[in-house]
């Protein structure tokens, strides 16, 4: 085999190929060698390095420095991270962290989320998806009138809608058992057929007392939202179809 | 002076002895700078020095000043990254040093083809002589020829600390080669070897 039957990319590698065997830590370099090894130019070559290369190793060392560094003196590299970062121990390692991480996170986020009365609202959610306003008791009144209308009619105590949805016109509403035996009240507004829920908040088992969270929480599911709120004892939920977006105009107006 | 075969003059300059003592006192250089997988003979520091500048004194001021300099590093917490940082650190100290002397000229010199009786006629030289040439070429070839025929370097390293691309370290040690060849055979004629 002649230099020549080499590629211009081989002939490149070859030109710089290391004197010692050990140094070849190159993939396409590797190739390049076992290509050039079959040919005489390469060999002369290697002859050519090999003893340039013991005559550099033949320069004396002056003895001040021998003097004042030993000969089996080495300079290492620092363990970079991207070297620890290659390993596959360290790499499996860092992936799984990460993951766990992200999982943790996105629990946390989620707990945060959380509030009593929860599991209830969501259930209100499916209700609301599957509602009709023709299976609602028609009313035509302000949403925040009807609070006396489910004490007087229903006895229902402190079912009263926040007056950020107070002044919403009314189509329908009615009161139902829900799975757990809870009375709900349900009322469909005209605009963007909203439908709000009253129910009763969860209450602590032991105590018996209604577990209270402040302000709006917002739920998703099933391209439904909700915002709830709790109020002495009683949970109100506006519902449409939407995003929680829809629904920030309504909450983020200051009570009266 | 000496007087490169390129026609490069070489000024001589001996390190002080107060430079010296002052190097000797760092206390981070111990026997061992760092052991490590990757480990490199601190001595082919100064083979490398004294490759680039052919003048002992020269290379040993360099030498001192880049342990010096790596001494000061990590006493200052902030150790040399990597090993080839000392032959960086080195390699532009050697370059400044050079450029306080006449500079070698660019210019097309005779090339030869390798022979066979090459390993011959290197070994009827002087590594004072080998230095000598070297010194004597043009940048990067200089350190490119440097660090290659200190053997210590693989070819990713090499490319690294001499900041060239493949194809130029190729064409670079290449046309070394065969310079290095035409030289030897004007040196040690056939009817010598």
């Amino acid at each position: 085999m002649s230099a020549s039957q080499l590629s211009r990319k081989e002939k490149m590698l070859v030109h710089c190929a290391p004197i010692r065997e050990e140094r070849v830590d190159d993939r396409a370099l590797r190739m390049a060698l076992h290509r050039a090894r079959k040919t005489a130019a390469f060999a002369v070559q290697q002859n050519f390095d090999a003893a340039a290369a013991a005559l550099v190793q033949s320069i004396p060392i002056p003895e001040e420095i021998t003097d004042w560094i030993p000969p089996d003196t080495f300079i290492a590299s620092r363990r970079r991270w991207q070297k620890y970062a290659q390993n596959p121990a360290f790499l499996a390692t860092g992936i799984a962290i990460l993951v766990i991480a992200i999982v943790g996170i996105f629990q946390l986020v989620e707990r945060l989320n959380r509030f009593p009365g929860e599991a209830t609202a969501r259930r209100l959610l499916t209700t609301a998806s599957s509602t009709h306003s023709m299976m609602l008791d028609p009313v035509k009144t302000d949403a925040g009138a009807l609070g006396d209308f489910f004490f007087m009619k229903h006895r229902l105590v402190r079912y009263d809608v926040p007056p950020e949805f107070a002044e919403l016109k009314t189509i329908g509403c009615r009161v139902f058992d829900d799975e757990e035996g809870q009375r709900v009240a349900q009322v469909w507004v005209v605009e963007k057929k909203m439908q709000f829920f009253l129910f009763p908040a969860e209450r602590d088992p032991r105590t018996g007392k209604a577990r209270e969270f402040s302000g709006w929480r917002s739920i998703e599911q099933e391209h439904w939202a909700g915002a709830v709120k709790q109020d002495k004892g009683v949970c109100f939920m506006a519902a449409l179809r939407g995003s929680p977006k829809d629904l920030a105009p309504y909450i983020s107006k200051p009570k009266n | 002076m000496l007087t490169s075969p390129r026609g490069r003059r070489l000024q001589i300059r001996r390190i002080s002895s107060c430079d010296l003592r002052e190097a000797r006192n760092i206390p981070a250089l111990g026997k061992e700078v760092r052991v490590a997988e990757e480990k490199q003979n601190l001595l082919q520091l100064y083979r490398f020095c004294f490759l680039m500048l052919a003048n002992a004194a020269k290379a040993q001021e360099v030498f001192h000043a880049t342990l010096r300099e790596a001494a000061q590093l990590a006493a200052g917490s902030e150790a040399p990254r990597d090993r080839l940082w000392f032959f960086r650190n080195a390699r532009w100290r050697c370059l400044e040093a050079g450029e306080q002397g006449l500079q070698a000229e660019d210019v097309d010199l005779k090339q030869d083809e390798l022979a066979d009786s090459a390993p011959s006629q290197i070994e009827k030289l002087e590594p004072q002589q080998f230095a000598v040439w070297i010194s004597g070429a043009p940048e990067p070839q200089r350190t490119a020829l440097a660090l290659f025929y200190l053997d210590e370097f693989n070819y990713r390293e090499l490319l690294s600390v001499t900041e060239l691309k493949p194809p130029e370290l190729s064409k670079l040690l290449c046309d070394g080669r065969r310079q290095f060849q035409a030289w030897l055979d004007a040196a040690f004629p056939a009817t010598q070897t």
